[in-house]
């Protein structure tokens, strides 16, 4: 699926997104325990959901690199990871995080309507098995909404780093859009994984502008 | 015009920001600040039991000025702030 000089690069490249949504889930919860709001412990929830997600795929590359590890437990049992299920793990926490910020960004307050938007995540994944365009074509739908929210939140505040942000998750929504042709050939893959990273590193210019306020 | 009512926080944060700049008298924080006597006699009275803020008495009279503690709890505020309006929550 990958391009043969962007192999092993791509598990550095998940491991920096991966420490950039860290962050963000670090710095929502301080927030949390400041302002006592829930929106932003979800937001902080969201972000783990996604780190979780890059985790997983940095597992997976690591499978794709290595094909498969065996871990004794105890000594008696040994437990082989199946790459599939721990790439649809990574494909069900990245959607969650996804809908907790679509949820968080709506103001959806009643729980029965933000429970029946999550169950679609597991509902997605199900269909998405040996079917991962659909995946994407999800996500391509739900980075979409979550674009629009943070082109408002720039258009009203008009400050560089909401600008960031709304760059970075614009960046994103174009990589869903890469990924929906990574079955037919291998850059589509490459140049979402490349805007992907573009996407998390206007995060990471963001957080700074932000610590260094 | 509508009234924009502030809440607790966004008051405290004006009136931080105002002695950020330079140690001020009662009255010029009242004007600064926007408040009317007694309710800036309220938050001032919590800000220095919060060692916030720091009453200082000087020839020109008394003077309220803000404490390193008070510095930090404002550039942190700020940081909150900033994250919260960038992420639009």
């Amino acid at each position: 699926m990958t391009l043969d000089f962007y192999t092993n690069f791509d598990l550095w490249v998940e491991a920096f997104s991966l420490i950039i949504a860290l962050v963000i889930a670090g710095f929502s919860a301080r927030v949390f325990f400041i302002t006592k709001q829930k929106r932003h412990l979800i937001f902080s929830t969201a972000f783990l959901a996604i780190a979780a997600g890059i985790f997983s795929r940095v597992v997976f590359d690591y499978f794709i690199a290595f094909e498969q590890l065996s871990i004794p437990l105890k000594g008696f049992i040994a437990l082989s990871f199946r790459a599939d299920l721990v790439f649809l793990f990574s494909m069900l926490c990245i959607l969650t995080g996804y809908l907790l910020i679509f949820i968080v960004n709506e103001y959806i307050n009643h729980v029965k309507v933000a429970l029946m938007l999550l169950l679609l995540a597991p509902i997605t994944i199900l269909a998405a098995h040996y079917f991962y365009i659909i995946y994407h074509l999800v996500n391509l739908v739900l980075v979409s909404f979550l674009f629009s929210h943070f082109n408002f939140n720039y258009r009203k505040h008009r400050t560089t780093n909401t600008l960031l942000i709304m760059l970075a998750f614009a960046a994103i929504l174009i990589s869903e859009f890469f990924f929906l042709f990574m079955t037919f050939s291998s850059w589509p893959y490459f140049v979402g994984n490349v805007l992907r990273l573009a996407g998390f590193i206007l995060f990471l210019a963001a957080l700074i502008r932000i610590y260094t306020k | 015009m509508p009234v924009v009512r502030r809440d607790k926080m966004t008051i405290i944060a004006d009136i931080l920001a105002a002695l950020q700049v330079k140690n001020l008298k009662f009255t010029h924080l009242l004007y600064k600040s926007n408040l009317s006597h007694n309710r800036l006699k309220q938050y001032l009275d919590e800000l220095l039991f919060r060692a916030l803020v720091q009453e200082l008495t000087t020839k020109e009279g008394k003077r309220y000025h803000l404490t390193d503690e008070g510095a930090r709890f404002y550039a942190e505020y700020r940081r909150v702030n900033e994250f919260v309006k960038s992420f639009g929550l």
